[in-house]
């Protein structure tokens, strides 16, 4: 096959796209990790409950469009928060119960999905398009706004993460999370803290179930790979840090669109799941070995 | 396990495996079986997770691979039964010692990722080799061949499934007095203290991995020739999730949780079914999680070693169970 610089131009800033996507997942998922030591496995399905409901609220006629945006980002907010003051906080005030945070929100996950697929049915949904038929173009390289305002508000969002994290509510999240007692002895609420960030999980969560359920034709499942590859650049760069995991998000989706473009879409799958196989097992040691991760 | 228990339980099984086929309609039979055949695959992942503490995504996977194995063995190669049973076992056996290499040096999160990874590729492998596997459409598995018995009954085959799982359940039971199991429970309780000791971590870790491949394949292998076709649905990632759940929900520790899970599994959803409750169900599976996990995280075995404890104790040890 003929590469073209506008054909690479094109699968390049695609994949980009793509890995805004997995970023912006994949920094909800971190930063609960951070603060709770936490695996969310329902993060994906808080997203694909918010764009249901949007969805489901939009086309009955009940409200306009925006509004029940606004309705389903707050449901999926409400949700987070509440899978941590309801399971979360009180298996960590147990005291060590290792593990049992990942069958929460396994739990949690099983039961959204359920409720999606008795309350919404199974069958595959196609969603009001939300800039999809928007084409910018350059020569004949094509984004559609959708693209182009994802990529750009992903970025927006990581730098003022990035910002937030210096500033003095920032710190205070770092340090309820690398030690409670002593965070608390300075005053710090590490309970709201958690439950902030909780929120905020949920509301990003909410934006990539919307986003995606825009460009796809949706089903209750149309998260799960999303959330696979999320969880992937996150396990391989590391639950406990920000950059490496993010860095390995944007390019885990560029490896995925050329290696779909270069050898046809159902390779891409493929060589995904060997490139982690083969990066667990030929990375050396030191770099694997899990800092503070005791569990299991 | 006491010489008594030994001698109650043997004629119960006996009587029990008379019984069954009799008393059971055809397709309640056919339901025991696929029941005691999770329930062999759920005694694997026991020693995986619960005892070696391995958490692993892709036991559905290696389900599969013991089902697909069965059936493509049975179909061109013609194994009769002692054979295909080996040759399965073998399959799952080599698989699981070529995923320990990358899946051994890493531990926790990476091993579940790692584990992941290999299921989605058997996923992808499944839908691929159309020739092989049959693709989406599915395969068609034939009966078994046992020589002069008849292979296609369901009575055979639920005396077969019984007679494999009394044995695994035999083997898991007695794991906890073998070298392998203490050193099982010494990493379980202090992973330096037991290294220190000369305990071999690497080597319990794939002992527990082969054995949960080995047992499922097995599990797979029954549940191939017990139903007639195979999809790949079945063996995908949610699968691993629900047999997780399942084993969570009896009790991770103990080979009646292992038993009790393999009922949640097979026996409940076809209750649900027979009176038309079908969506009750994968809603109630969720929040039955959540509860069983918050209120107790030792699961049903758990709570019920706990009356037992309580009944034959004195009444001073009651509140206990709140603590758990």
């Amino acid at each position: 096959m003929d590469v073209t610089l506008d054909g690479a131009l094109q699968v390049t800033l695609a994949g980009l796209a793509t890995g805004s996507v997995y970023a912006l997942l994949l920094l909800g998922i971190l930063i609960v990790y951070r603060v709770s030591k936490a695996v969310n496995f329902a993060q994906g399905q808080l997203g694909m409950i918010a764009a249901y409901v949007a969805w489901a609220l939009f086309t009955a006629g009940v409200m306009p469009i925006w509004l029940a945006l606004i309705v389903g980002i707050a449901l999926a907010a409400l949700l987070a928060f509440l899978t941590d003051r309801i399971f979360i906080e009180r298996l960590a005030k147990r005291g060590s119960l290792e593990g049992q945070d990942l069958v929460v929100t396994l739990g949690v996950m099983l039961l959204l999905t359920a409720a999606a697929e008795t309350f919404i049915g199974s069958q595959t949904k196609s969603f009001t398009p939300l800039g999809n038929d928007v084409q910018f173009g350059f020569r004949t390289v094509t984004l559609n706004a959708n693209q182009i305002v994802v990529l750009v508000g992903t970025i927006i969002v990581l730098v003022a993460f990035a910002i937030f994290l210096k500033t003095r509510p920032g710190v205070a999240m770092r340090a309820s999370a690398m030690n409670p007692d002593l965070a608390r002895s300075f005053g710090v609420n590490v309970s709201r803290v958690k439950a902030i960030t909780w929120t905020i999980s949920g509301v990003l969560a909410a934006l990539v179930g919307i986003v995606l359920a825009s460009r796809l034709s949706v089903d209750p499942y149309f998260m799960t790979p999303f959330l696979i590859s999320a969880f992937i650049a996150g396990i391989i760069g590391g639950l406990d840090r920000f950059a490496a995991p993010i860095l390995i998000a944007f390019g885990l989706a560029l490896y995925q669109n050329w290696s779909s473009f270069l050898f046809g879409s159902t390779a891409g799958t493929a060589s995904l799941f060997i490139l982690v196989i083969v990066l667990l097992a030929v990375l050396p040691k030191r770099f694997l070995d899990e800092r503070r991760e005791s569990r299991a | 396990m006491t010489r008594r228990t030994i001698l109650i339980a043997i004629p119960v099984l006996i009587v029990v495996a008379f019984l069954t086929p009799t008393l059971l309609s055809r397709y309640w039979l056919f339901l025991v079986t696929s029941l005691l055949a999770y329930g062999i695959a759920l005694l694997g992942l026991k020693v995986l997770l619960g005892d070696a503490g391995q958490l692993s995504l892709g036991q559905a996977a290696f389900v599969g691979i013991g089902a697909y194995s069965a059936g493509i063995l049975s179909d061109k190669f013609k194994l009769t039964f002692p054979y295909e049973l080996l040759a399965v076992m073998l399959v799952c056996g080599v698989i699981a010692c070529i995923i320990a290499i990358p899946a051994l040096r890493v531990s926790g999160l990476r091993f579940a990722l790692l584990t992941l990874a290999f299921g989605e590729l058997f996923q992808w492998f499944l839908r691929e080799a159309k020739g092989l596997t049959g693709g989406e459409q599915g395969l068609y598995v034939p009966p078994l061949l046992l020589g002069p018995i008849d292979g296609k009954s369901q009575t055979t085959l639920f005396l077969i499934t019984l007679l494999l799982a009394i044995i695994v359940s035999v083997l898991a039971l007695h794991l906890p007095s073998t070298k392998v199991g203490r050193a099982m429970a010494a990493i379980r309780e202090s992973r330096l203290a037991a290294e220190s000791v000369g305990v071999s971590i690497w080597r319990t870790k794939l002992f527990a991995f082969v054995f949960a491949a080995v047992t499922a394949g097995v599990a797979g292998m029954m549940i191939a020739h017990s139903s007639g076709s195979l999809s790949p649905t079945s063996f995908d990632l949610f699968s691993s999730i629900y047999l997780i759940v399942a084993l969570i929900l009896g009790g991770l520790r103990s080979v009646l949780g292992a038993w009790i899970g393999a009922i949640y599994l097979v026996i409940v959803p076809a209750i649900f079914m027979q009176f038309g409750f079908e969506s009750v169900y994968v809603v109630l599976s969720g929040a039955v999680l959540l509860i069983v996990i918050m209120v107790f995280p030792s699961g049903i075995a758990g709570v019920l070693k706990n009356l037992v404890n309580r009944r034959t104790t004195a009444p001073a040890v009651q509140g206990t169970e709140a603590q758990g």
